[in-house]
């Protein structure tokens, strides 16, 4: 590679200056409160550094907040906090933008006008919450509890549990989380019984080969991940990235393999043939360990078909090759490379499954980690022990929260699909349209944005508009909170309290504290002292149930249960992980605390607390299948698909499963549905171009469109600020007479956009890519009106057994914009 | 004297932006307007460039973090009528910016296009509030900017070590970005020293530097196996 001066001056050039102003100036920045003004103006200047944990994705960091006389001026990476060990994401450095964000809503508030019309009114703390409780509490009486559901985003241990107690208490079934990450594991628990995500042994690993994973940009943890990817410069491990647009992953990658969308899983089973066929795998973990590798009989001796026989008979590389577009010499090749390098690992991610057949995919990707044996040991999959936390105080239902309780769902789909999801934004929102089986009376968003991230827009719209109570937690009004009726702000993750544990994925047991490294600075109030506050309003066994005054107390009574445990360390400077197995195994523990005042002092002032030592397990405790084993057979999925054509009324069993199987979009037929295998995307095949998107970094999910820096380093990588692109190959390009920055149509069969060109050599031909986050039409005004929502010319399809989005299922026709 | 110099790892970077991040944070650099920005006044001290090798599918792609280079022999400096950009004994090139009258010859002059011309009225704390580090002041409208090596921290640290009586110790004077950056791919430091991290790294057979060519002997070293 050389570099010329002609690469510098490239980057200083423009665009032509033709763009429209768009009506944002950046005056005000941030709004900083008059009294900090005069502080930081006279004050003494006194420094002092607060540990807590960013809160700005789920990733779990460790961030180091800088006050000069108690006022935040910087944030830096918590150097001991063992998830990100002082790295930061540009986002993460953000921090204090999210904070002084002027367009923060300062206490609750009411909407008087028609949504999106901007007219509220300010209400009081307590005029607000006794309405809401006195709401509850009439939907309760009348026998309606269930017609209560709160819809939150990613919020995991103590604050999840929170949610689930008011709601089990209050009695409705309906706590849904919609999330980047919802329904993700359902492919592990067809194989392996459980739906823990499993932790990858990156450290130990020689050879990682990433289905569309790009766990340096989004993922659970990308910091956690890139400085595993930064050790591994020097240990040499190698990285193989598939999928069709060259991501952050992809280009750092050893090596990047460009695949058609949507056959991930025909390649994963084409890697698995070579391994069969070339004996590469792991025979004596496949003979002990696995059900459903070689042919069998069942009980009635009716005979079934085996992985084995299924690949070997359908994934040959010729095939494979026809399928995924991957020359067959380069399937081979990277095939070899993972059964010889040993240990290595198989691991899918959105690319794989956020299409309409991603559950096989995943599966089809998780069974070459069957294949060689990977489980439970270094360089392999293991699950992680939770942290000792104290048993929470009992939940007490009455006789309406038991019969609420019992309720069906609201997002149980009508008609067969679904069947395995936690949460389907589709069929939540057609049975909110249609009443069934219930009408929904009121509804809590917390933290989420299904408006903006979802593919059913319209619908959802109609949905948010059609239900007589929506009360949101937004601290920034979003394209959602704009159909609420009430908002009541959250705290700022800077100035509240919550924990950050075992962060999914991530190779060690460990809490992170969030602590208030600075008073409110609006009338806001925390959600998790808000419900406890509706719950007392509430009453009986409701109030019964939330035996604290504040969340803070269930915080500090959890983390009581840690202490007690003697186990792990406060995460300090000079504990590494193998200096506490050494301790751990002479009998030691590194405990510089004789009292739980004392560990929780120390727990604040370090940040967290962490255990890198695994209890030993054994496999068939790993596999929590009925077989006890791994299932390339899954067991779980054919009861829920034989229960379903039983409990469709209809003349014969065969012509049940026909209309079932149908309605799943399963064309598969025989043992091989239960059997990873290759499912054909429904792709509508008269439009050319195949339309993907991607996360960046600086804006996961669109959740950081708010903040002006964030806005500004959009496009960084391509010079596009504060705007979107798509990114086109070179040669489609010059074939469709498409330049470097012209502006382009994008047609799908629904609808259509304009945007601008970026051209890219790192992208499949067939491919377009649009990144996510941008579009926004409220969120504040650095997001308001900037770029465009690819979500919105997608086809609003899903994978039909766990409910996710299928964000690669659309193709697109592209044209020069005149 | 100490000499400070800088050494980018390039095969452990990933290209994820945090140091452009922590850079415009930790100097309080103006956020420009969209349409501005689309116009190429975005300011960032240091920079990432991406270019591709290669043609597909077997493409190739190479993130360079960029800061200033602050060259041994800066052409910069010979080219400013009103000696506002200067080089000082430990080797950090600044940049006076009262002394500065916008005329950007500097900027023509730098081979690596590192200078940045500031079209942004500064916001001081009176009118409004975006001064977050209040060790960094803002800049006027009109003037070149550039990266300092957060010459800024150099200051305390000094100071800290003369109270001390002792010198300054290898890894006590880092810049934000390397502070921050996730893959531990920036390492700073005094290159003179024979002991420091820097000094060791430079002379790796990996290290090479941009342009050596031109004889302006810059002081940020990139490590890479591809070179």
């Amino acid at each position: 590679m050389e570099i010329t001066r002609r690469d510098f001056i490239k980057l200083l050039g423009g665009i032509s200056s033709t763009i429209a102003l768009n009506g944002c100036t950046l005056d005000d920045v941030f709004e900083i409160p008059e009294k900090f003004i005069n502080r930081i103006k006279s004050g003494p200047g006194i420094e002092k550094w607060k540990n807590t944990i960013c809160g700005l994705c789920p990733g779990g960091c460790g961030i180091r907040v800088r006050l000069i006389d108690d006022i935040p001026v910087y944030v830096k990476g918590n150097p001991t906090y063992p998830v990100n060990q002082g790295g930061m994401c540009p986002l993460g450095l953000n921090a204090l933008h999210h904070l002084y964000h002027p367009d923060r809503i300062k206490g609750p508030i009411k909407r008087i006008g028609n949504p999106g019309s901007n007219k509220w009114e300010a209400i009081s703390w307590d005029e607000t919450l006794k309405f809401i409780a006195d709401n509850l509490v009439k939907l309760r009486n009348e026998g309606k509890s269930h017609q209560v559901a709160f819809l939150g985003y990613e919020e995991r241990g103590l604050m999840h549990q929170h949610i689930k107690r008011f709601l089990r208490s209050y009695g409705s079934p309906n706590y849904f989380q919609f999330s980047p990450n919802q329904n993700d594991t359902i492919p592990y628990l067809l194989v392996q019984g459980n739906s823990k995500v499993p932790s990858y042994d990156f450290l130990n690993a020689k050879l990682i080969l990433s289905f569309g994973y790009n766990f340096l940009e989004g993922g659970y943890s990308p910091i956690y991940y890139t400085k595993l990817y930064s050790h591994h410069r020097e240990t040499q491990t190698i990285y193989i990235q598939i999928e069709p647009r060259m991501s952050l992953t992809g280009s750092n990658a050893n090596k990047w393999i460009p695949i058609r969308p949507g056959t991930y899983g025909a390649l994963a089973l084409g890697i698995a043939y070579v391994l069969i066929r070339e004996e590469l795998y792991n025979k004596e973990f496949v003979k002990k360990y696995t059900f459903g590798f070689d042919d069998w009989t069942d009980f009635n001796g009716i005979k079934h078909l085996g992985f084995k026989n299924l690949v070997l008979g359908n994934y040959y590389p010729e095939r494979v090759t026809e399928i995924t577009g991957i020359p067959s010499s380069t399937i081979l090749e990277i095939a070899r490379d993972f059964g010889n390098t040993q240990p290595s690992i198989a691991i899918g991610g959105n690319g794989a499954i956020d299409n309409t057949n991603g559950t096989f995919s995943m599966m089809a990707i998780h069974s070459l980690n069957a294949l060689i044996g990977n489980f439970e040991k270094n360089g392999g999959i293991f699950s992680i022990d939770d942290p000792s936390f104290s048993k929470l105080p009992e939940i007490y239902e009455d006789l309406i929260a038991k019969n609420g309780n019992k309720q069906e769902r609201i997002d149980k789909s009508q008609d067969e699909k679904f069947f395995l999801s936690t949460f389907s934004i589709e069929s939540f929102t057609n049975n909110i349209l249609s009443d069934k089986p219930y009408p929904l009376s009121m509804l809590f968003i917390y933290n989420g944005n299904p408006l903006f991230e979802s593919l059913n827009h319209s619908e959802v719209t109609k949905a948010l508009q059609k239900i007589p109570l929506i009360i949101s937690f937004d601290s920034i009004r979003n394209e959602t909170s704009e159909y609420a009726h009430l908002i009541l702000p959250d705290h700022t993750f800077l100035e509240t309290w919550d924990e950050v544990s075992n962060v999914p994925s991530v190779g060690f047991t460990h809490v992170g504290i969030q602590q208030p490294v600075i008073d409110p600075l609006y009338d806001t109030k925390q959600v998790g002292d808000v419900l406890i506050n509706l719950a007392k309003r509430i009453g009986g066994m409701v109030a019964e149930s939330f035996p604290f005054e504040k969340y803070e107390d269930f915080l500090k009574n959890s983390l009581k249960g840690i202490y007690e445990s003697g186990k792990g360390a406060i995460t300090s400077e000079g504990v590494k992980g193998l200096w506490l197995e050494y301790l751990h195994q002479r009998g030691w523990h590194i405990g510089r605390y004789n009292s739980f005042e004392e560990f929780w002092d120390q727990l604040l002032e370090n940040g967290g607390w962490w255990n890198p030592i695994k209890k030993e397990k054994t496999l068939d405790k790993f596999f929590s299948t009925t077989s006890g084993k791994f299932e390339f057979y899954s067991t779980r999925l054919k009861n829920q698909i034989e229960n379903l054509v039983e409990k469709s009324r209809g003349p014969k069993f065969s012509q049940n499963m026909e209309l079932i199987l149908n309605k799943l979009n399963i064309t598969a037929r025989g043992d091989s549905i239960f059997l990873p295998h290759h499912e054909p995307v429904p792709y509508n095949q008269d439009l050319p171009l195949h339309l993907v998107t991607f996360n960046v970094l600086t804006n996961p999910s669109g959740r950081a469109a708010h903040l002006p820096l964030m806005q500004e380093m959009f496009g960084y990588m391509v010079r596009q600020y504060w705007d979107s692109w798509i990114e086109i190959n070179t040669k489609t390009a010059s074939e469709l007479g498409i330049s470097d920055n012209s502006w382009v149509w994008v047609e799908s069969s629904t609808s259509s956009i304009k945007v601008r060109a970026k051209l890219s050599p790192a992208i499949s031909p067939n491919v377009v890519a649009i990144p996510f986050g941008l579009g926004h039409t409220s969120y504040g005004r650095y997001a308001r009106n900037h770029g465009i929502n690819p979500y919105s010319i997608m086809r609003n399809t899903y994978d039909c057994i766990n409910g996710r989005s299928a964000l690669e299922g659309t193709k697109v026709k592209i044209s020069k914009a005149v | 004297m100490p000499k400070w110099a800088m050494v980018i790892d390039l095969d452990k970077c990933t290209g994820c932006g945090a140091c452009i991040a922590a850079c415009k944070l930790e100097n309080n650099i103006a956020i420009v307007a969209p349409a501005e920005a689309q116009n190429g006044r975005v300011m960032f001290w240091l920079d990432i460039i991406s270019s591709y090798e290669g043609e597909y599918p077997a493409v190739k792609v190479n993130r360079i973090p960029k800061p200033c280079f602050h060259c041994d022999d800066p052409p910069c400096i010979k080219v400013c009528p009103v000696g506002a950009t200067y080089k000082n004994e430990e080797g950090l090139v600044g940049q006076i910016y009262h002394r500065c009258i916008g005329c950007r010859y500097c900027m023509a002059a730098c081979p690596y296009t590192s200078k940045v011309f500031n079209w942004e009225k500064p916001r001081w704390l009176d009118d409004t509030y975006s001064c977050f580090n209040p060790d960094v002041s803002l800049r006027m409208v009109g003037v070149v900017e550039k990266c300092s090596f957060c010459a800024h921290r150099l200051i305390k640290i000094k100071e800290n070590a003369a109270q001390e009586k002792r010198a300054i110790r290898d890894g006590e004077y880092i810049p934000a970005c390397m502070e921050n950056c996730p893959a531990d791919a920036i390492y700073f430091g005094d290159i003179d020293n024979k002991e420091s991290v820097v000094h060791n790294l430079a002379h790796n057979f990996r290290a090479y530097r941009i342009m050596e060519d031109l004889g302006v002997e810059p002081k940020v070293y990139y490590l890479s196996k591809k070179f």
